[in-house]
């Protein structure tokens, strides 16, 4: 059970949102009613509700509702702007309503939807090191992006939502439809994410001073952990450009652990103007975009802002180890994993997204954990290609396999499933921020790299930074080396931020996290609380010697972690052996040949789904050792599998196939492995 | 201004939008086995590399310092060298901050960048092997007048594949006073014309009067079967424009002065290209021959010479020389 705090009348627990008695799984899909003729209103919801979502999403875009400051048309004089007649007519549809209002939408809008008078105001201007404004490159206009630290910008959106919150209070569950709101969208520096890339905004250098303050305590403490001999503390400059000098390592990793700061402060900023305006009842949604590992945030911080934080998902079909990876950082994050928006189509200027690979990433994400969705767009609108409904209610032939989806996703109860997970990977925050800072690419920061080739320390500086290794490199190696060979090995894991609470980490019986000489003692402190609570922890190659704040760090020991020399040959694959012979790590539905996965999601009863992916271009037949005899039907295309020696399923290359256990595994008599038939009559039984 | 900043994009699946894409690709996309790959390094001030990729290699170490982008490119067998400064992209940047505006239409905007690029380019500090053609840039009024003539304000353009009697995929263009306002695709066009014929070089008629109609007047539409436009869009033969035109395997109507001047340059392209393809055969021809003739004269000669050298050594009876044949090839027998 997620708790979403007093007041609030919703809960999550068994992977459904819960109003009152009622369990809404998040099956939600996006109709965007300012883009639609206030007349396919109707169609257009009736037609989301008839491909099998619970839920309709919908951003509230702040420069289409605006006509000029302070003045809001929410449908007097574009019927189509009317929120209020939207919402009541999901709720007379039995629908409920995911609520984005921003003040950041995105949405392939102009500014993205921001009010032109927003983005021509420099005092809401992001600073570039050289006090410039920093312009986010998109069409149909290039624009300046805000600062989440301008005063004028926090103001102006806290305006904007509470106006939001006069249109929708009355219309919050049970009263009307709306279950859910998200605080701003895909929350980073707007994108532009390289480390010095901003934000010198003169409000943002005051909060820099403070924040310095908090983390340092007094002035003695600064300097000796930046290596800088500031008059005081409105002396203390933030960094400009990385200066490779061991001395000043601190002040970088500061620098980077304030972005993420400003991004959460900004979060909780808006989450409390909910608050303030009546809709403090609605639990809150935090959505990171692709290339989360090379953005500013910290998962840890954020999941304690929202009461969920998902992922966005926009991959094409030879992103499949990319979702698996990005989904088992989500699970690792989140009791219900959740993707606010998993692409099903693409904006213009983006790469073409297929129905086909959308169709694979959703299923891929789902086999990896994910429990709960919201397809972005369910219903087409401008300036999006390949949405399965069209702007006037018609569904098109893309959508029946969303439905058969969907249709399956309830049959099973999938939300309520669990992943038998025992194993984790820790990845250190003070780690990913030592990457951030030390991108080479400015702009092309280490979100880009994450996107485009799954890896956020691509563009790092290569030196040891007075080291013995460059661990802005050499973490993340670890990180794959392992995950490539839990994945050989066949013991499922989760990847975790370090970020998180103890208790999250205590959860796993086996833990890795990457040790070098650097290590935040939260970190430290986090992995013996584990240990003390039981869970193996084994980190390595090195025991830290120094903190994130410069100073000396002679960690203490628990007798549960271990130090092994990761990095070294085969490291990996001890480390697994280990895990398997020594801890018992289960191996469920073994597969072959690599890199076919397996993953199994289970009900008391054993078993209930079996996903098989295959990520490689080549197609080839999965073979999957069953523990015992089991029948399996494909979830979107009828066939039927099942036998109790390898069971062999066909793959297509880049696919991935939802197998439903069918009938009990006692119940099928023991055969050699069944090749399927398409829509064959079944088996008789026994 | 040229692009709307309203501007509405719709009426497209993702199929459609592929098949429109699909057209304008170049023509044989090159498995990237094949490719040489690009290397991208990022060198300090000093010439030092901080960083460097090949597209093919990954992750290069021990890059030779303060090496040229040509030494390293054919260092690394790649097809081209990029080699930014350290800071250069952050300067880029700097550049186009301080130039652009959010209220600047998107073809102005981009137009900065790239001239921001290149001044980089002029710099030193960004070098590329082997160099990027210096394409004029041209400035917004260039770019204004330009679409003035191409389509007008008010006025509609429209490119339609068909696959048989049915639409494949579409584009129809509108130009308001504030730029270019829609780009709509197959779904939008269909739902504006209704049923069709099954012939496109009859439904031809119809659909333009339905985008008229709908849109704006049309300045231009071309339609033609999807294979037929896509082998045009990628490098047709001189003349294929003006042919397939005149065999209506490519209708274009209405067509704008422009585009007949178009068609007529690429038949005249053609004819020129024919013609000079003849006579430098001719030429070549002949020249051939004559050099075959001088060759085999020579070569005859010098054998009459030597065999006469050799028949007054052996006092041999000669035998007849052989006529020279009129035909090129022949030289090699003699």
């Amino acid at each position: 059970v997620i708790d979403v705090g007093e007041g609030k009348r919703a809960r999550f627990a068994d992977g459904a949102l819960w109003l009152g008695e009622t369990r809404v799984p998040l099956r939600c899909g996006s109709v965007q009613y300012f883009r639609l003729a206030r007349d396919a209103f109707r169609p257009a919801l009736e037609a989301a509700r008839a491909s099998g979502v619970t839920m309709v999403e919908t951003y509230v875009p702040w420069g289409v509702h605006e006509r000029a400051p302070g003045q809001l048309d929410f449908g007097d004089l574009r019927p189509e702007n009317d929120l209020g007649a939207f919402l009541d007519l999901a709720h007379e549809l039995g629908l409920f309503v995911f609520l984005r209002p921003g003040p950041h939408i995105n949405a392939e809008l102009t500014y993205f939807g921001l009010p032109e008078r927003i983005v021509t105001d420099e005092a809401c201007w992001a600073r570039s090191p050289r006090d410039t404004p920093v312009y986010l490159h998109v069409p149909p206009r290039m624009f300046p992006v805000p600062s989440f630290a301008s005063h004028r910008f926090q103001e102006e959106a806290e305006r904007w939502l509470a106006a939001v919150a006069d249109v929708v209070r009355s219309r919050v569950f049970p009263d009307g439809p709306v279950a859910l709101v998200q605080l701003d969208n895909e929350p980073s520096l707007w994108f532009r994410n390289g480390a010095y890339d901003q934000d010198y905004h003169p409000d943002a250098q005051a909060k820099w001073r403070r924040f310095l303050r908090d983390r340092h305590g007094s002035l003695d403490a600064l300097r000796a952990a930046h290596g800088v001999d500031y008059a005081s503390f409105e002396h203390a400059e933030p960094p400009r450009r990385f200066d490779e000098d061991p001395r000043h390592l601190a002040r970088h990793l500061d620098w980077a652990r304030f972005q993420e700061s400003l991004v959460e402060g900004a979060l909780r900023r808006f989450a409390a103007v909910l608050r303030e305006n009546g809709l403090g009842a609605l639990p809150t949604v935090i959505n990171l975009p692709i290339g989360e590992n090379g953005i500013p945030v910290s998962l840890g911080a954020l999941s304690s802002t929202a009461d969920l934080v998902g992922f966005d998902y926009y991959h094409g079909e030879d992103d499949l180890e990319i979702v698996a990876r990005r989904t088992r950082l989500l699970s690792g994050t989140s009791d219900l994993p959740f993707a606010p928006e998993i692409g099903v189509g693409s904006p213009p200027w983006f790469f073409p997204i297929s129905a086909e690979a959308s169709l694979e990433t959703i299923l891929t994400a789902l086999a990896f954990g994910l429990r709960g969705l919201n397809l972005y767009m369910l219903v087409g609108r401008d300036r999006w290609i390949g949405a399965p409904i069209d702007e006037h209610g018609e569904a098109l032939p893309t959508l029946e396999p969303i439905r058969r989806l969907m249709r399956a996703l309830e049959a099973t109860r999938f939300e309520s499933l669990r992943r038998p997970i025992e194993a984790a990977i820790v990845l250190p925050q003070e780690y990913q921020r030592l990457s951030r800072v030390t991108q080479l690419l400015g702009i092309f920061g280490a979100q880009i790299f994450d996107v485009l080739a799954g890896d956020p320390v691509f563009g790092c500086r290569t030196d040891a930074l007075g080291f013995a290794e460059p661990v802005q490199l050499r973490w993340w190696e670890d990180v794959v080396a392992l995950s490539a060979a839990l994945e050989r090995h066949g013991v499922p894991f989760d990847l975790v931020s370090s970020e998180m609470p103890v208790e999250h980490l205590a959860r796993y019986r086996l833990l890795f996290s990457p040790s070098y000489e650097l290590c935040a003692e939260e970190r430290w402190t986090k992995l013996r609380g584990a240990a003390k609570a039981g869970s193996a922890v084994y980190v390595g190659p090195l025991e830290p010697s120094v903190d994130d704040r410069g100073r000396r760090f002679e960690p203490a020991r628990s007798p549960g972690i271990t130090v092994i020399p990761a990095g070294q040959e085969g490291w990996a694959d001890a480390l697994c052996a280990t895990w398997i012979e020594a801890h018992g790590a289960k191996r469920p539905y073994p597969v072959s040949p690599a890199p076919m996965k397996a993953v199994s999601h289970e009900d008391d009863e054993g078993t209930r789904v079996l996903f098989v992916v295959n990520p490689s271009s080549e197609p080839g037949d999965a073979e999957v050792r069953l523990p015992e005899p089991e029948a399996f039907e494909d979830a979107l295309s009828g066939e039927r599998f099942e036998g109790d020696a390898p069971l062999v399923v066909p793959m297509r290359a880049r696919a991935c196939r939802m197998l439903v256990r069918a009938i009990p595994p006692r119940a099928v008599e023991r055969r050699p492995s069944a090749r399927p038939s398409a829509r064959a009559p079944r088996r008789k039984r026994g | 201004m040229i692009i709307h900043p309203e501007i509405r994009i719709t009426g497209f699946d993702a199929r459609a939008w592929w098949a429109l894409v699909e057209l304008f690709l170049p023509a044989e996309r090159r498995e990237a086995s094949d490719e040489a790959g690009i290397l991208f390094v990022l060198e300090s001030e000093d010439g030092e590399p901080l960083l460097a990729h090949h597209t093919k290699l990954g992750r290069l170490r021990g890059v030779p310092r303060a090496a040229s982008p040509a030494t390293l490119r054919r260092l690394y067998l790649a097809e081209r060298c990029v080699v930014l400064r350290e800071g250069a992209i952050e300067e880029l940047e700097q550049r186009v901050a301080l130039r652009l505006s959010p209220t600047d239409d998107l073809a102005s905007q981009i137009l900065m960048v790239g001239q921001a690029a290149r001044e980089m380019m002029h710099g030193g500090l960004i070098r590329v092997d082997p160099k990027l053609p210096t394409l004029p840039l041209p400035g917004p009024g260039v770019l204004r007048r330009t679409l003035d003539l191409l389509l007008p304000i008010g006025h509609s353009a429209l490119l339609c594949a068909w696959v048989g009697g049915e639409i494949d995929t579409a584009l129809c263009v509108h130009r308001g006073p504030g730029g270019i306002d829609a780009l709509l695709g197959p779904r939008w066009l269909e739902a504006a014309v209704g049923p069709l014929g099954g012939d496109f070089r009859r439904d031809y008629r119809i659909v333009n009067e339905a985008v008229a109609d709908e849109l704006g007047p049309l300045v231009i539409a071309a339609h033609a079967q999807t294979p037929t436009l896509r082998a045009l869009f990628r490098a047709p033969d001189p003349g294929a424009w003006a042919s397939s035109a005149a065999t209506r395997e490519l209708i274009v109507r209405p067509m704008p002065p422009y585009a007949i001047v178009a068609l007529g340059a690429d038949a005249l392209h053609s004819v020129a290209s024919r013609s000079l393809a003849w006579s430098g055969a001719v030429r070549s021809r002949n020249a051939t021959n004559s050099e075959a003739v001088r060759s085999r004269n020579a070569t005859n000669s010098e054998a009459v010479r030597s065999r006469n050298a050799v028949d007054s050594v052996d006092a041999a009876p000669t035998r007849p020389t052989p006529e020279p044949e009129d035909d090129a090839d022949s030289t090699e027998d003699t």
